[in-house]
Formats: structure tokens, C-alpha cells, sequence
């Protein structure tokens, strides 16, 4: 068979195609939403990245420090592979700048929003900056009936494309890390809930604590909930 | 915009690959999908059509490796009622011709039939077509030579009247 030849039966072979039924619009209106939701999810997997790093870090410090320690989160970003570089869109005193304004109003917060806390403490978060996400972090520890706990609050900035998805999105995930941590069950277990924001931003806020004791959890996830839509705790 | 550009020129190249319009509708949304959500990051507009073959072809790929989709109906169209004033005989030789070298076609691997189809249909050079199945020129050649010799023999198949199909 000569190319020529291919090349006429080829063309012949889609002369009588059939007309597109294929919707552009619905086609990218399903990618819209598609984006969108893998952005929250990866924005949301980060914030559970960082806590779960956290709580692996933290207690070791605890431990040496001879009393429940928050977790610090501390160093840079989590060491997720990402073949995309991180394309910052804020320098870094203007994210530090953000960061020291969230630490600033998260206690109060906090303080407002769960009843009965008390000796409040916040330290630094870990930024999630996973290929183009920009976010803040921040983690608060504080006493409540005599124990220890801490909330992670993140602020992923650019974290969904699509705002016709806005405030649709809250998702409580309960979650206890599987056998605990040797010789130190401390903030063993974690709920959080994801919030998206009408400016596009996703808000992670977890809920860390040793034991499934304290409030229940229609409170905490009305706390982490109200937390989340607080318009003081932003980036 | 790119996928109303596009959309056409895809689903020709997604039929030659799978022998299906439905299927290749599929693919082509899939493949519009998949190239959305990484736009952002795709450079000059004039390679995001080589881009986009590469993503329909692995697409397909992939949709062959399902179970529910390895074997490939040749035809897709049945019609409802006979049409009385067609010369059926008549019509059956002019689509035999039309088809069979597409049919036999269908009849080789995956690869070999994809190299033919890009270098045959979509007209592209062997390095761009080794750059759409990302491997190296010289794969491209030999599935190409490799391709038109199985080709020709599918083709003496189908007119020898042995309708095998793989």
C-alpha cells in the first residue's frame, strides 16, 4: 500500500462523520468544576499533610520538654513532590506581615468562639506551598477543662478557580492517626473542617487533641465551622 | 477559543484511533477536560494542538486498558429501517471500499496504528510525531515501516474476506 494511498482512505474513512453532539460549554463548565475541586482537595490534602506532621514532630518535642507541647509545624514547606514550581504571588514580608496580623487576631477568636478556654498560646503554622497555592498557617493551643488542645488555622489564598462554588464547600473530617505514637498518644486526634470563601480563598481549620474527651463533636465542628467563616481570620 | 477550534479535528483523529464516533466523542471530552486543567501551564498556543494529540492518544490508551473497553466494535452506526431506495448492493461495495483500509487498520497494535494515523492523517513530521508519543524518531520509523507492511497485509486479509478482528 502506497502512503498516498493510506493518506485517501483515511480522509475517505471520516468524510461521513456524524455532527459533534459534543456541548463546549458544558465541556468546560465540567473542567471548571473539575479544577476546582481537585484545588480544594489538594489545598485541603496540605493543611492534612502539615498536621500530620505536625503531630508526628510535636509530641517528640513534648516529650523533652516534659509536658504537652503544641505542635510547632515547624521548617518550611511540607516535602511533597511537585514537579510545578511554586509561583509566589506575595513576598515574603508581606505573607509574614499576614501571618503575624492572623497570629494576632487568632487568639481572640478563638477565645470568643470556644467557651471556657483559657492560658491561649499561638505559634507559627506551616505555610502549605504546594506549586502555585499561596497560604498562611498558624496554630493555637489552649486549656480547656483542665486539658491541653490546639486548632490549626490555614488560609490558602488562591486555593479554588471557580467562584460559582463559593461557600459551597464544608467538609468535617474526623480523623485519629492509626496506633498512635510510641510512648506518646498527645494530640492524637484530628477534625477539621474546609471551608470555602467567596474570594476563592480555603480555609482549613483542625481541631488537635489527645483523647476523643471534651466537647462533642456537633459543638467542635460548629466551632471549627464558625472559626473557618470568621471574615477577622483571613489572609 | 481552543476546544470549539479543535473539537472536530480531535474527534477525527479519536474515530481513526478507536473505529467508534460515540467513543471517540468520549475520548475528545476527556481529552478537552485533561487539557483545561493544565492550560495554565501549557506555552505557546501553536504547540497546544501537538499537546492535545498527545493527550487524546494517551486518553485512548488508557480507555483501552479498561476491561469494559478492550474490544472495539468496527461499526457504529445500525440503522433502524431499510431505506427502499437504495441500491444496497451498490452500497455496501462503495462502503467496503471506504472502510476496509480503516478496518483494517483497527486490526493492528495500539502503537503502530497511532504512528500511522499521525503521520498519515494528522500529516506530522517524525519528529513531531515522536514528540506526541513521546519516544525517540527513530521508533517512529520503524513503527511506521512495521505499521504500513502489517497494513498491507490486513488489508489483503479483509479482501481475501477473513473479517478477523483484533
Amino acid at each position: 500500500m502506497l502512503e498516498t494511498e493510506l493518506r485517501d482512505s483515511l480522509r475517505t474513512a471520516v468524510a461521513t462523520e456524524p455532527a459533534l453532539t459534543l456541548d463546549i460549554d458544558e465541556v468546560v463548565v465540567r473542567a471548571r468544576k473539575e479544577t476546582a475541586r481537585s484545588r480544594a482537595l489538594v489545598a485541603t490534602g496540605a493543611a492534612t499533610f502539615v498536621l500530620v506532621g505536625g503531630i508526628v514532630v510535636g509530641p517528640t518535642v513534648a516529650r523533652a520538654t516534659g509536658g504537652m507541647q503544641p505542635a510547632g509545624f515547624p521548617g518550611p514547606a511540607p516535602a511533597i513532590t511537585s514537579s510545578a514550581p511554586i509561583v509566589p504571588k506575595y513576598s515574603s514580608a508581606q505573607l509574614a506581615e499576614r501571618s503575624t496580623a492572623l497570629a494576632a487576631a487568632l487568639p481572640t477568636r478563638v477565645a470568643a468562639v470556644v467557651p471556657g478556654v483559657s492560658d491561649l498560646q499561638t505559634h507559627p503554622g506551616s505555610t502549605p506551598g504546594l506549586r502555585d497555592f499561596v497560604g498562611i498557617a498558624r496554630f493555637t493551643t489552649f486549656t480547656l477543662d483542665g486539658a491541653r488542645y490546639g486548632i490549626h488555622f490555614t488560609v490558602i489564598t488562591n486555593g479554588v478557580e471557580d467562584l460559582s462554588e463559593k461557600g459551597a464547600c464544608v467538609v468535617v473530617r474526623p480523623e485519629c492517626l492509626p496506633g498512635g505514637l510510641v510512648g506518646d498518644a498527645s494530640m492524637r486526634h484530628v477534625r477539621s473542617v474546609d471551608v470555602v470563601r467567596p474570594d476563592s480563598s480555603v480555609v482549613t481549620v483542625a481541631w488537635l487533641a489527645a483523647d476523643t474527651g471534651g466537647p462533642p463533636a456537633e459543638a467542635l465542628d460548629g466551632y471549627l465551622t464558625q472559626l473557618a467563616n470568621d471574615p477577622t481570620l483571613r489572609f | 477559543m481552543f476546544a470549539r477550534e479543535h473539537a472536530r479535528t480531535l474527534r477525527r483523529s479519536a474515530y481513526l484511533f478507536c473505529g467508534d464516533w460515540h467513543t471517540a466523542e468520549d475520548l475528545v471530552q476527556a481529552t478537552l477536560v485533561k487539557i483545561y486543567r493544565s492550560w495554565s501551564r501549557l506555552g505557546k498556543r501553536d504547540t497546544v494542538h501537538n499537546y492535545a494529540r498527545t493527550v487524546l492518544l494517551r486518553t485512548w490508551l488508557d480507555e483501552k486498558r479498561k476491561p469494559w473497553r478492550r474490544r472495539e466494535p468496527v461499526g457504529s452506526e445500525v440503522p433502524d429501517t431499510a431505506d427502499p431506495t437504495i441500491d444496497i448492493a451498490e452500497g455496501v461495495s462503495r462502503s467496503w471500499d471506504r472502510d476496509v483500509v480503516h478496518k483494517a487498520l483497527l486490526t493492528l497494535a495500539p502503537r503502530q496504528r497511532a504512528v500511522l494515523i499521525l503521520r498519515y492523517f494528522d500529516e506530522l513530521s517524525v519528529a513531531e510525531t515522536a514528540r506526541v508519543m513521546r519516544c525517540t524518531e527513530g521508533t517512529v520509523k520503524s513503527q511506521a515501516a512495521r505499521g504500513l507492511d502489517s497494513l498491507r497485509a490486513a488489508v489483503a486479509r479483509l479482501s481475501e474476506g477473513e473479517l478477523t478482528h483484533a
